[in-house]
């Protein structure tokens, strides 16, 4: 591992995110007009059931960590891709590692600012303070978080090198799939038993339920963080071995050289 | 040593055997030129060079390391340039630069990439999108780039292919004054005869996958004897037709007063003056060699062969 490549890459994202528009779009403006319209949804969701309001809101401000992680270590790779240069970059001794890193770090550093930002906007907009789920539970869900959209993320990633930039849409459309199945604007009780077993195997299904354990008690369920852990753990080590071995596929294929828009 | 060593390489698609058994080496400050038809499997060869597709046999060595164990300690000192990869679009030639320069820990970086740029004459570009320059100028982007951490080797993939002709000639004299200057050697792959006639030391002929003839240019074209004399004269003479039947030569009129007839080099002075006894008035003499084309179709197209003029 050699942290001036992982910052070579760094500098290419800084270089590209300054000039895209649209991933300045989906990074920052959806999320935050997300926000807006969940933010007054819970207005109106509080006359009746206060809980029920701060369960969507924080949902949706929480939901853009998966979002913003995942998405950047997808879409990292596709503007090389786009352009023809990944194969320049690993013609370069760029390792996998210190490639999906700097992706990863790219993707912590961009949804901690659209996590900081979308929450003061609750705070003086909606009079919703984050905080009030309590620090060592957020930076818990937040851990839980990225390790889960690193596992997602990655896979996604060989899925993409492996075969070609015609699935690349699963890049953004494969978490929104998700969403509905871990239960992060509600209760995982709300959803029907047969939905909850398949909840279950997703770790932000646990997390969502600590957070929302969190929020009410003002108690660290550890038990909750501690089986998304795990499970994020067994994720992690399932996606790095994919990914390698879809890697080492579209070597072997000849798609990784051919990996072209 | 070579500076790069390649023993029975082999890459196969399925059944398809893109690259079937090469064997080559490269030498310190020497160009290797690898030449053959569309398919014959010189990109995916320059792929596996650089890693980026894996081998099914064989073994690479750049500098005496085994390439295949020590990958990222090779391509530090190596670099690669091809026509079908392009450095970022939406990014301006110094990030592209800079961020090469920190992937090869280039030290004193923007001081090697000014001087890169200056080199290609390309500082007045540094701050203009890569996507927005011409075809040219991205050349001389991408062989600046492969500079950027002074490799000892280039492998160089059809990097003129899509230039216009005076650009082509102008990254041509590039390559041979980066080999004068820095003693580079150069892996460079092309299916332009004439660009490996004009700059390499050293030809692979390729073929579906497969060496089929290797050395210099020169000794290749005179591996084939054969040359073809051209002759244009004032007015027919009766006594021409006559001599070339008599004497089995094959000819052809390519023009009314004009004929071609096949010899070899050593033929040639004595067949010119034999048709100046015809009695023909000679107003122009064109003796065509044979060039690397001919060679190879020659050696991989046997069926087509050397070009045979026709008998009347």
């Amino acid at each position: 591992m050699n942290f001036r490549r992982v910052r070579a890459i760094l500098w290419q994202e800084l270089f590209v995110l300054r000039r895209s528009y649209e991933v300045i779009a989906d990074i920052i403006v959806f999320p935050f007009t997300n926000i807006l319209v969940f933010g007054f949804i819970s207005v109106y969701l509080s006359k009746e059931n206060p809980a029920a309001a701060q369960f969507v809101i924080t949902g949706m401000l929480l939901w853009g960590i998966i979002w913003i992680v995942q998405y950047s270590v997808t879409l990292g790779s596709l503007w090389n891709i786009w352009s023809r240069n990944l194969a320049n970059l690993f013609i370069a001794p760029l390792q996998l590692n210190e490639y999906i890193l700097a992706h990863t770090i790219s993707g912590i550093v961009k949804s901690l600012l659209v996590l900081t930002i979308n929450a003061v906007l609750c705070v003086y907009v909606f009079h919703f303070n984050l905080l009030s789920v309590g620090i060592l539970p957020l930076v818990l869900a937040f851990a839980n978080f990225v390790l889960f959209a690193y596992a997602l993320g990655i896979t996604l990633l060989g899925l993409i090198w492996k075969y070609g930039t015609r699935i690349q849409a699963v890049s953004w459309s494969l978490v929104g799939l998700i969403q509905p199945l871990v239960a992060a604007f509600y209760p995982l009780s709300v959803l029907p038993v047969y939905v909850q077993w398949v909840s279950i195997l997703f770790s932000p299904t646990f997390v969502f339920e600590a957070v929302r354990t969190a929020l009410t008690t003002g108690n660290v369920d550890w038990t909750l963080f501690g089986i998304a852990f795990v499970q994020n753990c067994v994720y992690c080590v399932i996606a790095s071995k994919l990914f390698v071995s879809m890697y080492d596929a579209s070597r072997d294929s000849g798609q990784f050289a051919r990996n072209e828009a | 040593m070579p500076v790069l060593e390649v023993k029975n390489l082999v890459k196969t698609y399925g059944d398809f055997r893109a690259v079937d058994g090469i064997s080559f080496s490269v030498p310190r400050g020497k160009i290797v030129g690898f030449l053959g038809p569309n398919g014959a499997g010189k990109t995916t060869t320059i792929q596996v060079l650089s890693g980026i597709t894996k081998q099914n046999g064989g073994t690479i060595s750049y500098f005496g390391i085994d390439f295949q164990k020590n990958p990222i300690e090779c391509l530090q000192r190596i670099n690669t340039t091809s026509a079908f990869n392009t450095l970022m679009g939406r990014i301006t030639v110094w990030e592209n630069m800079f961020t090469f320069a920190e992937l090869y820990q280039v030290p004193h970086s923007r001081k090697k990439i000014a001087d890169l740029l200056e080199q290609f004459e390309i500082s007045s570009h540094a701050h203009i999108l890569y996507k927005d320059l011409s075809a040219g100028q991205r050349t001389r982007v991408n062989l600046a780039k492969a500079l950027l951490n002074d490799p000892e080797i280039l492998l160089m993939d059809e990097p003129t292919a899509s230039l216009d002709p005076d650009i082509a000639d102008k990254t041509l004299s590039t390559i041979e004054t980066l080999r004068k200057e820095r003693n580079i050697s150069i892996l460079y792959t092309s299916h332009n005869m004439n660009e490996i006639t004009r700059i390499c030391d050293e030809v692979i002929f390729l073929d579906r996958g497969k060496i089929v003839a290797q050395d210099t240019p020169e000794n290749l074209t005179k591996s084939i004897s054969a040359a073809t004399l051209q002759v244009t004269f004032r007015e027919e003479i009766p006594g021409l037709r006559t001599y070339l039947t008599e004497r089995k030569l094959n000819h052809s009129f390519p023009a009314p007063l004009s004929i071609a007839v096949e010899s070899t080099d050593h033929d040639i002075p004595g067949l010119l003056f034999d048709l100046s006894k015809t009695g023909i008035w000679i107003t122009d003499i064109e003796i065509k060699k044979p060039t690397l084309e001919d060679v190879f179709l020659q050696i991989a197209r046997p069926d087509k062969g050397a070009p045979k003029a026709s008998t009347i």
